[in-house]
């Protein structure tokens, strides 16, 4: 009932909207000659190897245009409906700055940049007393069984470059990216913990007569975090599972003379991608696919270190991505891609070598001990009418997406599994209030419905609270489908700075409604307001 | 040519970048996914010297069948039981790992019952093992010790202290539990090495072979030259750091109230002439590991270890006729620091304590001593470990709970308490009569 209620608001909401451009239809205005928060969203989706593709010297491909891009936001979500380890009541503050084109000066090549910072205060975050994203991935961390409130901070940045076209035929490119990033935990055990990661991608594309480009690219990145947990209230030992994988842990305490606090997570990554480009005046098909390996060490000490764990984190996926343009007012987009993740988690036998001249521990075996993979097929289709010069008059478009998500643990053998898919339809219409003013409504839905899910548990913690509060609720809540409606208001106010640039007020909120485990979830509401100025 | 050197160093700095990060990768990529191992272990009951390879004759005297065999592996939480055979032989089935293989049961040799209990801690299971290799590897063979089913042993041990990180009001209760008389004349009372829990025991030197002695870091002699001081079936006496009353210094109430120790037999006194009770006999330390401590004897309130043994005489701090190196005295693989070397043929009882019951894989005295560790969990909890009664004498005094493995045999209390359960003072007590 919920789904259909909210299936018949989007669509009325949308055919109120696209009702209205009938008569919001007009040739190219002054529009075209200025930035505004639509031409940067059009040009982010049409361009398909700026949007898609990881090789940066293919954006060359693109032609795109300049622009830059300024903002400060803030964003709130609250809500049960969550992953276990989420904040319930999480507030973040940002700066985000964006933007880059083809210089001229430089001969033509591209240059493109991104900074972003972000302050998150994470509140009623549960079973992590480790890691800056306790989701990324790996399987090794110490959780803790208390509410915490954690305060995050991210620097993240990210440079692009594609040289001019070298002897009709090449281009070279490459991105370089690096983050660096603190979380700091408010109640005991409360570490503080470090992130830093730096990847570059170097890539060239081949062009192969007009229509045809081939490129490739290589890609390495370095992932370090770490983190010491320990208490403020120091004669009051603190109670945390260390986690081997969903179920499977073992009771500690943090405090007194207990020294498995630390996690030192060292990650190697390297992967190479490939993509053939098709274009023609009319269309553009982006195919691509890569390939990555990350190597992920996790140990417990900076002086004698004890190997916690490793993961081997292999990800694949093959994309398509086509734009069609059967006219200068209208622009058809598909996008569709197949990706898998697989996350082998090893675990060690080892014995700590106390003789005198060597103290160290020492691997006498590993063995892969758990998997956890995820796969999905996402596919979108966006139609956008385009006649407002380099933005858009409206958009809309329909997605769907599957989620095959499939843990094992081997020994005792334990298996979980999550089959999802999710709908989404969503518009958008650029409303000119005449002159300078122009205002930006968009209108979204998704329904997420669970089609399987299976739990088979057969480790020593079935009894026990980390395994009933904390691994199968976040099972019940990967497996819990949802209905959500969303939509984004955004003004803005045009030809500033001497004629090109804009300022822009937006206002965005989904919210999430909880279909299955209602017991356990209820909602949850997102929210972000953002003001900034485009050049 | 600056940069030449610039880029022969970065050149250099991502080719090793790039070597580590390949060597990491292919090291991850030798894992195979886990394959239960089926390991076969063999137990032996010996009474002779165990080497430090572990080889040692069985006596035949004791059957090493129907034990009851425990595999943990600690750093997983799983346990796989199992029973030995006629032939002493045990089978699991195991993932890979570090277990400790802990035997318990007993058996009767010439009308006593003897204690069959042993340990072997972190034993790396890698690979199946069959009953046939088990048999003809010292690897896989457990030798235990037996152990008299003794009458002395430690009934309540509070060593945590109590809230305001109060630790002054220690004790040590020490029971007969038998139905015969008991002497604790020259009864040696020990704080064993290490003092608190480890993932990482010491090493001693091979000629002391393995789990053939415990090592003292601090003894105490009960004086007496052989019949002084009896105790009686149901009677306890009582040993505290400082013999005073602790209720006088702070204000805790209920769970929370400090113990008033002014009454206790023996006070382990070392020497803080302003932390001594006149009243109350003095314990006299015969070994002090490294620099006797003067200020008092604050054994670790995260949990020691201790036992409780009979050399069969006097001893005597720094007797150097009898504290000699590699006989009544040891030091690890390069320290100098030695302890009381204390042979397992003259331990009556021992308990280990943990921080937490998490830490049992920090278990660091041998099995024969006690084949587990009790604990209460915190420090400054006004906790203490006492022995669980199990029944009681004809005459109404408490039988408790004595199978050498602390896991089982204690319980963590509050508050702490002198003499539960109607437990006797020995008449000799000086305070019996004041």
């Amino acid at each position: 009932m919920t789904r259909n209620n909210y299936f018949k608001m989007t669509g009325a909401v949308l055919l109120t909207l696209l009702s209205y451009t009938s008569e919001a239809q007009e040739p190219d205005t002054l529009a075209s000659k200025t930035v505004s928060p639509a031409t940067v969203q059009r040009l982010e989706l049409e361009h398909l190897h700026f949007a898609h593709s990881a090789n940066a010297s293919g954006i060359q491909l693109d032609e795109i245009g300049y622009y830059s891009r300024v903002e400060l936001g803030f964003s709130r979500e609250k809500g049960s409906l969550k992953r276990v380890q989420e904040g319930a009541n999480n507030t973040a503050y940002s700066f985000d700055t964006d933007g880059g084109g083809r210089f001229a000066a430089l001969g033509g090549t591209y240059v493109w940049g991104r900074f972003s910072y972000r302050r998150m205060h994470l509140k009623d975050a549960e079973y992590n007393a480790s890691l800056f994203d306790p989701l990324r991935g790996t399987p090794f961390y110490i959780a803790d069984t208390h509410k915490s409130k954690w305060i995050n901070q991210l620097f993240d940045m990210e440079v692009k470059a594609a040289s001019p076209v070298l002897w009709r035929r090449l281009v070279l490119g490459a991105t370089i990216g690096y983050q660096n990033g603190q979380a700091a935990k408010q109640l005991d055990p409360r570490p503080l913990t470090n992130l830093s990661r730096f990847e570059i991608r170097p890539g060239a594309t081949v062009l192969l007569g007009e229509h045809h480009a081939l490129g490739a690219y290589y890609r390495y990145s370095s992932r370090r975090e770490d983190g010491t947990a320990s208490n403020s209230v120091t004669m009051v030992n603190q109670p945390v599972y260390i986690m081997n994988f969903p179920g499977f842990f073992i009771s500690s305490e943090i405090g007194g003379l207990n020294s498995d606090n630390t996690r030192i997570y060292n990650a190697n990554c390297m992967g190479v991608g490939g993509e053939y480009t098709f274009r023609n005046d009319r269309f553009t098909l982006l195919v691509a696919g890569d390939y990555s390996r990350e190597v992920e060490d996790v140990t417990n000490s900076f002086t004698t270190p004890k190997m916690v764990g490793t993961t081997v984190d292999d990800r694949y996926s093959v994309s398509l991505h086509a734009s069609y343009r059967p006219s200068a007012s209208n622009l058809v987009l598909f996008d569709a891609r197949y990706s898998h993740r697989s996350i082998d988690g090893i675990q060690y036998v080892q014995e700590y070598d106390n003789s005198f001249d060597v103290s160290k521990w020492i691997i006498k075996s590993k063995s892969i001990r758990s998997n956890s993979t995820s796969s999905g097929f996402n596919a979108c289709l966006q139609y956008l009418r385009t006649t407002r010069g380099d933005a858009y008059n409206w958009m809309a478009g329909v997605g769907v997406q599957t989620e095959n998500l499939d843990d094992i643990y081997y020994f005792p053998r334990s298996v979980q599994q999550v089959d999802n898919l999710t709908f989404r339809l969503f518009g958008r219409k650029n409303f000119l209030l005449g002159g300078r003013h122009s205002l930006l409504v968009g209108v979204r839905m998704a329904v997420k419905t669970n089609c399987d899910n299976v739990m088979d548990y057969h480790g020593y913690k079935a009894d026990s609270e980390c395994f009933k509060d904390f691994t199968l609720r976040d099972f019940h809540s990967l497996s819990s489908g949802y209905a959500s409606v969303g939509g984004e208001v955004t003004y803005s106010l045009q030809r500033i700075f001497h004629g090109r640039g804009a300022f822009f007020l937006s206002a965005d909120t989904d919210y999430f409604k909880a279909s299955d485990h209602k017991e356990l979830f209820d909602d949850r509401l997102v929210a972000s307001f953002k003001l900034g100025l485009l050049f | 040519m600056k940069n030449r050197y610039f880029s022969l160093l970065l050149g250099g700095a991502a080719a090793m970048l790039l070597s580590s990060c390949v060597d990491m990768m292919e090291e991850a990529g030798d894992a195979h996914i886990v394959r239960p191992v089926r390991v076969a272990i063999k137990v032996n009951a010996v009474t002779g010297f165990v080497d430090i390879d572990g080889n040692a004759t069985p006596d035949p005297n004791f059957k090493p069948h129907g034990l009851h065999v425990r595999f943990v592996n600690y750093e997983e939480d799983a346990v796989t039981e199992c029973t030995t055979d006629e032939n002493g032989i045990a089978v699991a089935e195991v993932v890979p790992g570090n277990y400790t293989i802990s035997v318990t049961g007993s058996a009767k040799y010439d009308g006593t019952t003897y204690y069959l209990n042993g340990a072997l801690q972190n034993k790396a299971l890698l690979e199946d093992v069959t009953p046939e290799e088990a048999s003809a590897s010292k690897d896989y063979s457990l030798s235990i010790r037996p152990s008299q089913v003794g009458s002395l042993c430690f009934r309540e041990i509070f060593y945590a202290g109590s809230p305001g990180y109060y630790f002054r009001n220690q004790f040590y209760e020490i029971y007969n539990n038998g139905d015969e008389v008991c002497y604790l004349d020259h009864l040696c009372f020990a704080q064993l090495e290490p003092n608190v829990a480890t993932s990482t025991p010491p090493q001693w030197p091979d000629e002391d072979g393995m789990n053939n002695y415990v090592y003292g870091l601090v003894v105490w002699q009960f004086p007496g030259t052989g019949h002084d001081y009896p105790l009686q079936p149901g009677e306890s006496v009582i040993v505290a750091q400082e013999a005073a009353n602790h209720t006088l210094n702070q204000g805790g109430t209920g769970e929370n109230a400090l113990m008033d120790n002014s009454r206790v037999e023996f006070e382990a006194w070392s020497g803080n002439a302003q932390r001594q009770n006149p009243d109350v006999p003095d314990l006299k330390y015969v070994y002090w590991s490294g620099k006797v401590n003067t200020t008092q004897w604050l054994t670790s309130v995260f949990g020691g270890a201790f036992c409780l043994y009979q050399p069969g005489r006097q001893l005597t701090y720094e007797d150097k006729n009898y504290w000699k190196l590699g006989e009544t005295t040891q030091h690890k693989v390069g320290n100098s620091v030695e302890y009381a070397r204390i042979p397992a043929s003259q331990i009556l009882d021992g308990v280990e304590l943990i921080g937490t019951p998490s830490e049992l894989n920090k278990k660091r005295i041998p099995g024969f001593v006690d084949a587990g560790a009790a604990s209460v969990g915190a420090t400054y909890n006004n906790m203490s470990v006492c022995r669980k009664k199990t029944g009681e004498r004809a005459d109404g005094s408490p039988v408790y709970q004595d199978t050498n493995n602390s896991t089982e045999d204690f319980e963590a209390v509050t508050p702490p308490a002198h003499r539960r359960d109607g437990i006797g003072q020995p008449s000799w007590s000086w305070s019996v009569n004041r």
